[in-house]
């Protein structure tokens, strides 16, 4: 049977008024990738600090590896690797100085720390700027070698703050091959508001929303639950303006979650997919509207929140 | 003065320095409690003498506080009323730290606490018993006809040097004792917490109590025996119910293998790794740099200054009358040149360079990163003092060759011995500003917040330098000194600002690891 890497008890955190986090209660069991989704501002950054000794929490415990990280030990932080949303680094150093000085303090021995370092640099495609200052990284640059430091120890969990966010497509894909590449080896926490990347790797999905956990679920139960119930309805331009009384008929209906509108394209979400796609079809020939685009689509962040929340 | 009584009395001063620190320590390693409850403990101590200290003088200029002179009731009353000032002050002050800190609330941060206000109070102690260290070396070796003393200060201190030079091993009564008021300061905080812990206010009033009746003890024995060890004995004996309290009350220690890593010194090792890179952050950030050159610079200007001045007003058109009235200028100048400009200079230097220590990385980020490694806060920190440091104390040395050298040249007539003593002593007054601003940045979330505080930080301590009579305690005090072993005149040291300067840097340096492992990253 396999071990929990990271449980939160009631983890709850205040700044002054403000419920940062709420009676966070989670498992991860070892070996898992977590998907922690949320919008900008929902507590994901505040939770993984708690989770790394960073910050204290107003209330509650956590562990990650086994180890109590809610008591101010540094001793857990040996079970961790941690990137932030933006790394920074001493910039006058190098990488390979850094990822050295990292290294010892890990207590890595020097021979090994050489071997490892390189293979991080390959890992993280820094090869060739292995010997120049960090100073004039670019951004992309800085998210790698993030990575790289957060890897020399070969951590039991890893904690990766919004890996993605600041990449162009290219890097965020080699971000997210990384991370199935390390699926094996270690426990990942991710943290995303990026639906798409999170479905992409995650086995696991929690959703964080104002500081409370909404929902925990297996990536593939969720994605069934709110993983098609979205259908995306482009309308001809004459046709926009007779739309009125189709889209009132629909908002009268039960099934009928949530529907948005921007310009000609129409968002419906549904509760029974298969009700929707008899009658929506024939409700849109009854009145006569005529159609660019008629398509099931992944439901957008919001729309999962929606869902949850309703 | 026999040199034994005066190796004891050093001795007697450098525990009464250590002791409290050690304890902390080994406190900190069994429990891992936060050492910002020590500079709390610091904190209730000063805060009750600032209340204590002008209520004595009060009641003595109403005359409430008999002299303590004459009949025994004279005594009883004065030993009461002292112990109850003592006891009301220090048990509310505890009583207020422990409001603030809501978290101290376990049997060991009450320890911690205790450490700290008899810690702050045992080197306070240190510190005037090294100025009377210095003073009775000085007495003792002068020409009694060069010190200008009153007939009843010679007396009393003829008395004290005849006693010492007969009993060395009285130059430790004031370490025993000061050992037992630590205990009985530990034992006062502990109870003070029950108030807290079991919420009943009625161990604040028996704090009060012990602290007065040990006081009135202590005080009232003192008068009426006169044997030292004795004293101790029953002091001892009065502290020793609560020292076997507190041993049967402590906590199952957090256990050895908890703390450290694969071996004993991994915490050691992690801030010599510290250092070395911030060692390599002097280096490459041009600090050291910077450092030694500006005080290559003082020093070789110095003695060139005190030289040339009076030349170059000669040569200045309508100066010349000036320069008439400037004396031959001397090494005591180009020594004056040299105290003034390191110190002037050299504070504001420690501040720029330092301000940004620690606020810089936490403004920046990348001590988040760092510090989410099993690295230890008080590494992260304590290596940035003394990579300063050390870059500070190469600085003096080209300073103090650089100055020797022109002095020599110029003038001639200079010590070298006394003159680098007299760098050693201004070196330890950068580096209290160079602790303040630590704290600072400490403190401070960003470097700008850093800097005011530092500046305000050091801004106090100058003009603490400045009050009479205990100004000349004050870092403050380093400078004078210098000034005299450089020149080697004729003077008492004054080991006080000396053991005054070092329980500054203590007290800060603590204070700083203290308020950052409270911050969150």
């Amino acid at each position: 049977m396999k071990g929990i890497a990271i449980r939160c008890e009631a983890l709850t955190k205040h700044f002054g008024e403000v419920k940062a986090l709420v009676a966070l209660d989670l498992e991860v069991p070892e070996g898992a990738v977590f998907g922690f989704l949320g919008r900008n501002g929902a507590g994901k950054t505040t939770a993984i600090r708690l989770l790394t000794g960073l910050a204290q929490p107003t209330s509650g415990n956590a562990w990650v590896a086994g180890y109590k990280m809610t008591e101010g030990n540094n001793l857990g932080k040996i079970n961790l690797g941690y990137l932030p949303e933006e790394p920074s680094f001493y910039t006058w150093m190098t990488p390979v100085e850094y990822l050295d000085y990292i290294g010892k303090i890990f207590f890595i021995e020097s021979q090994e720390r050489k071997i490892r370092i390189e293979e991080l640099l390959n890992l993280t495609s820094l090869e060739k700027a292995a010997r120049r200052r960090i100073g004039g990284f670019s951004r992309g640059m800085r998210q790698r070698l993030g990575l790289a430091q957060a890897l020399i120890h070969a951590p039991k969990v890893l904690f990766l703050d919004e890996p993605t966010s600041a990449l162009d497509p290219a890097g965020r894909r080699d971000v997210l091959d990384l991370i199935n590449r390390l699926r094996s080896e270690t426990t990942i926490f991710l943290s995303s508001h990026i639906l798409a990347d999170v479905e992409r790797v995650c086995d696991s999905i929690g959703v964080i929303h104002e500081g409370q956990l909404m929902i925990v679920e297996d990536r593939d139960e969720l994605l069934s639950k709110y993983g098609a119930n979205v259908i995306l309805i482009e309308l001809d331009r004459q046709s926009l303006n007779r739309s009125l009384t189709f889209l009132n008929k629909l908002e009268a209906l039960d099934w009928v979650q949530n529907i948005s509108q921007e310009y000609e394209s129409i968002r419906i979400t549904v509760k029974d997919p298969n009700l929707a796609n008899e009658y929506i079809v024939s409700l849109l020939v009854e009145e006569g509207l005529v159609l660019n685009r008629y398509e099931w689509v992944r439901p957008s962040l919001e729309e999962v929140f929606l869902s949850i929340s309703q | 003065m026999k040199s034994i009584s005066i190796l004891l009395l050093s001795f007697a001063i450098i525990i009464m320095l250590l002791l409290p620190i050690a304890l902390a320590i080994g406190l900190r390693r069994k429990y891992r409690v936060p050492w910002v409850y020590f500079s709390v403990g610091v904190l209730t101590f000063i805060g009750a003498q600032i209340v204590h200290l002008p209520l004595n003088h009060l009641f003595e200029t109403l005359e409430v506080l008999p002299d303590g002179s004459g009949s025994t009731d004279n005594v009883i009353a004065m030993a009461a009323i002292l112990g109850l000032t003592a006891g009301v002050t220090e048990e509310l002050s505890r009583a207020a730290g422990y409001s603030i800190v809501k978290k101290a609330r376990r049997f060991q941060d009450g320890i911690m606490l205790g450490l700290g206000h008899g810690g702050i109070e045992a080197m306070l102690v240190a510190v005037v018993l090294a100025t009377s260290v210095s003073s009775l070396v000085y007495f003792s070796e002068a020409n009694e006809s060069v010190v200008d003393l009153l007939p009843e200060q010679a007396v009393a201190i003829e008395k004290q040097i005849n006693l010492l030079t007969e009993t060395p091993m009285l130059a430790v009564a004031p370490l025993v004792e000061r050992i037992i008021a630590l205990a009985m300061q530990v034992s006062l905080s502990v109870i003070v917490l029950q108030a807290f812990v079991k919420r009943n206010w009625l161990y604040v009033l028996s704090a009060i109590i012990i602290h007065a009746t040990f006081d009135f003890v202590a005080v009232y024995a003192s008068n009426e025996i006169s044997n030292v060890w004795l004293l101790e004995g029953i002091l001892a004996l009065f502290v020793l119910p609560f020292v076997l309290w507190i041993r049967r009350q402590r906590p199952v220690s957090i256990g050895r293998k908890d703390i450290s890593r694969d071996d004993n010194g991994s915490e050691l090792k992690l801030f010599y790794i510290t250092l070395r890179k911030e060692g390599l952050y002097q280096w490459r950030s041009k600090r050291a740099m910077i450092v030694w050159a500006v005080f290559l610079v003082f020093g070789m200007m110095s003695p060139l200054i005190a030289k040339f001045t009076p030349q170059l007003l000669r040569n200045l058109e309508g100066a010349e009358q000036i320069a008439e009235l400037i004396p031959e200028p001397s090494t005591v100048d180009a020594v004056g040149q040299f105290v003034q400009n390191l110190t002037q200079f050299g504070f504001i230097l420690v501040i720029l360079l330092g301000m940004g220590a620690i606020a810089n990385e936490k403004e920046k980020g990348t001590a988040a990163m760092v510090l989410s490694k099993p690295l230890p806060r008080w590494a992260f920190v304590v290596s940035k003092y003394v990579s300063q440091s050390i870059v500070y104390l190469i600085g003096f040395l080209l300073a103090l060759i650089a100055a020797f050298y022109y002095t020599q040249y110029l003038f001639g007539g200079l010590d070298p011995i006394g003159f680098t003593a007299a760098s050693g002593l201004l070196l330890l007054w950068i580096l209290v500003f160079a602790s303040v601003t630590l704290l600072g940045s400490a403190i401070g979330r960003t470097t700008a917040i850093a800097a005011g505080i530092a500046l305000l930080g050091s801004i106090i301590l100058l003009i603490i330098g400045v009050i009479p009579n205990y100004g000349a305690l004050a870092p403050a005090g380093l400078i004078n000194w210098a000034g005299q072993l450089a020149l080697n005149e004729n003077g008492p040291a004054n080991a006080g600002s000396l053991v005054m300067s070092l329980v500054i840097i203590t007290i800060m340096v603590i204070s700083s690891v203290g308020v950052f492992e409270g911050e969150e990253l």
